[in-house]
């Protein structure tokens, strides 16, 4: 039963969260403000970039700028490099990792065991570290300066964290499964191929979309492991625009508008799944 | 008997060999190949080189550039955990009392500059942060505070700290995701019960909610320290080390050596050092977590 009181206090709580809803959205908006400072300067012209304060909007929006962007640089290759290392690397890494999981968690075995911590260990060695030493190897294996030496990386890099959290989830699957399979005269790979990868979908998808938004937005790798040349992702892209476009904030801004396009797209197709995975700890640091 | 056996160890091995051998190749072997040439004169060119044992090792102490650098990792190492991990879980709390529609909408907002190409976000705060025409020293000098008008990428007081803000701006929000998700497991009914107990909403926090969210506070923290050294990006474009050495970062110098120079025996050292701080970091982090659960 409500008392006046309780009323009054039903009221003050309601009146303190819309208090909270409005200061949370004032400062969301200042923290994403950049965000809206950059699609502004983007479409105003050089001068006014230069002459005009930040938050005037433009005389007239120049839409103009994107398309100069794709005939002043190479974006639209870049931009399509980029996205076949991604999802290269992610394909192949998801594919060999899943298949090596799955007998690192159903074998019961020393040697699996092993193999399981074989792979953890590279989460103690910060790629930074050893990069001079996988420059040397990349140049052992004439892949140095090509666009498959990244897949090959990324295939290698991604493994650790593959293992792991494909590991944890196949232990999740109760075993009976397995055993059903075999009993109706599956083989392992039959097994593997119809029934437990697609059982895997959830954990891979939330791997594959965040390792693979690092990989794109990667920059030191391509930095020092392609040479001019040989075909440039889009960060290199951007950084080649940070130099040429320095004083050019419209065209720069524009670049930048549209490497991010498909890692929006991305992001908002699938939050939950990025979400999800963020919470389940599936964070390079 | 054993033919079928054979054949299931064969079978297997298709099964993990591929990626064991490519991990191997790469992964395993740089960290093996690190320590070896550490030891080593090689300059990356010549098939010969020959092993100086720790006179690497011993170059660094005198190596004033790296040393500029480690101080300033070690400034990141302070800043970036305080400004990140903090608000993080400031936001995460008000986010958290928020409707829930608005509250969603909210959280990804924050967490979009996280998926964000880390040197685009670098040249966004480097025209936000310019003196003349830049956003922070425009809006100053509308308020009338000209006075705190600072060259904020170059002045050498506050550049580390206008760096550390840009790599911040991208990295509190898988902070404040992992907060947002430790809130949710704090039962309901707990909360209540200390409400009728008669604890304000602070005492609440610090009695029910805090211990809780613990242990998740110390894996963002450890995710902070060792992302503090690892801050590429924002310096690269913002003051690309300068002026002279004295911005850059281990991070920075390490990548620099490998690009410029063929000094392989001399970068790895520094490598070597660079892994065994992280290591230490992360071995210490642990040992201070498991205490506090133990507790």
């Amino acid at each position: 039963m409500l008392n006046m009181n309780g009323i009054a206090k039903i009221h003050r709580k309601k009146y303190r969260s819309n208090l909270l809803n409005m200061f949370m959205v004032i400062l969301f908006a200042i923290y994403i403000s950049p965000i809206f400072i950059m699609l502004n300067v983007s479409l105003k012209t050089q001068q006014e970039a230069i002459l005009t304060p930040f938050f005037q909007l433009p005389g007239k929006p120049q839409f103009n700028n994107l398309i100069e962007v794709f005939r002043q640089s190479e974006m639209a290759s870049s931009l399509l490099n980029s996205i076949i290392i991604s999802v290269t690397s992610i394909v192949i890494c998801v594919l060999l990792t899943s298949m090596a999981a799955y007998i690192i968690a159903r074998k019961k075995s020393k040697f699996s065991k092993g193999l399981y911590n074989y792979f953890i260990i590279s989460f103690f060695v910060p790629g930074e570290a050893v990069i001079i030493s996988v420059m040397q190897l990349m140049k052992f294996y004439h892949l140095y300066g090509h666009l498959p030496g990244l897949i090959f990386f990324y295939t290698s890099s991604g493994a650790a964290m593959a293992i792991y959290l494909f590991c944890a989830y196949i232990k999740s699957i109760p075993k009976e499964l397995d055993e059903a399979a075999i009993v109706d005269g599956a083989g392992m790979f039959r097994f593997y191929w119809t029934i437990l990868f697609p059982l895997m979908k959830p954990v891979i998808a939330t791997y594959a979309i965040i390792v693979g938004i690092n990989i794109y937005n990667d920059f030191m790798t391509p930095l020092l492991f392609l040479r001019s040349g040989s075909g440039r992702t889009v960060t290199l892209e951007i950084a080649s625009f940070v130099s040429s476009f320095a004083a050019n904030y419209p065209l720069a801004f524009s670049g930048i508008i549209i490497a991010t396009i498909p890692i929006l797209i991305v992001f908002f197709a699938a939050q939950k799944h990025i979400i999800g995975g963020l919470t389940a700890g599936v964070v390079k640091g | 008997m054993k033919k079928i056996k054979l054949k299931t160890e064969l079978t297997c091995f298709a099964f993990y060999g591929p990626i064991v051998i490519i991990y191997t190749m790469l992964s395993i072997m740089s960290t093996v190949m690190l320590f070896f040439y550490s030891f080593t004169d090689w300059n990356g060119l010549t098939k010969t080189f020959s092993f100086i044992g720790f006179e690497n090792y011993l170059k660094i102490l005198k190596d004033d550039i790296l040393i500029i650098s480690i101080k300033n990792s070690f400034l990141f190492l302070i800043i970036y955990p305080i400004v990140t991990v903090l608000p993080a879980l400031i936001l995460a709390v008000l986010i958290d009392n928020m409707t829930s529609r608005l509250g969603n909408f909210v959280k990804s907002g924050f967490f979009l500059p996280s998926i964000l190409n880390g040197l685009a976000v670098s040249f966004i705060w480097v025209y936000m942060y310019r003196s003349d025409i830049g956003v922070i020293n425009t809006l100053l000098r509308t308020v009338g505070l000209h006075s705190l008008q600072v060259d904020w990428l170059g002045d050498l007081r506050v550049v580390i700290l206008s760096i550390t803000i840009i790599a911040a701006w991208k990295g509190i929000g898988t902070p404040m995701m992992m907060f947002l998700a430790a809130l949710k497991t704090v039962p309901k009914d707990l909360l209540d019960a200390a409400e009728i107990d008669g604890a304000n909403g602070i005492q609440k926090f610090r009695k029910v909610t805090l211990p809780i969210i613990w242990p998740s506070f110390n894996v963002c923290m450890l995710l902070a320290v060792t992302g503090a050294l690892k801050i590429y990006e924002p310096i690269y474009v913002s003051t690309g080390g300068g002026p002279g050495y004295l911005t850059y970062s281990i991070v920075m110098y390490i990548v620099n050596l490998v690009m410029g120079s063929d000094r392989v025996g001399y970068a790895s050292a520094i490598g070597t050092v660079f892994f065994t701080i992280i290591l230490f970091i992360s071995l210490l982090q642990f040992r201070l977590m498991s205490r506090k659960g133990t507790e």
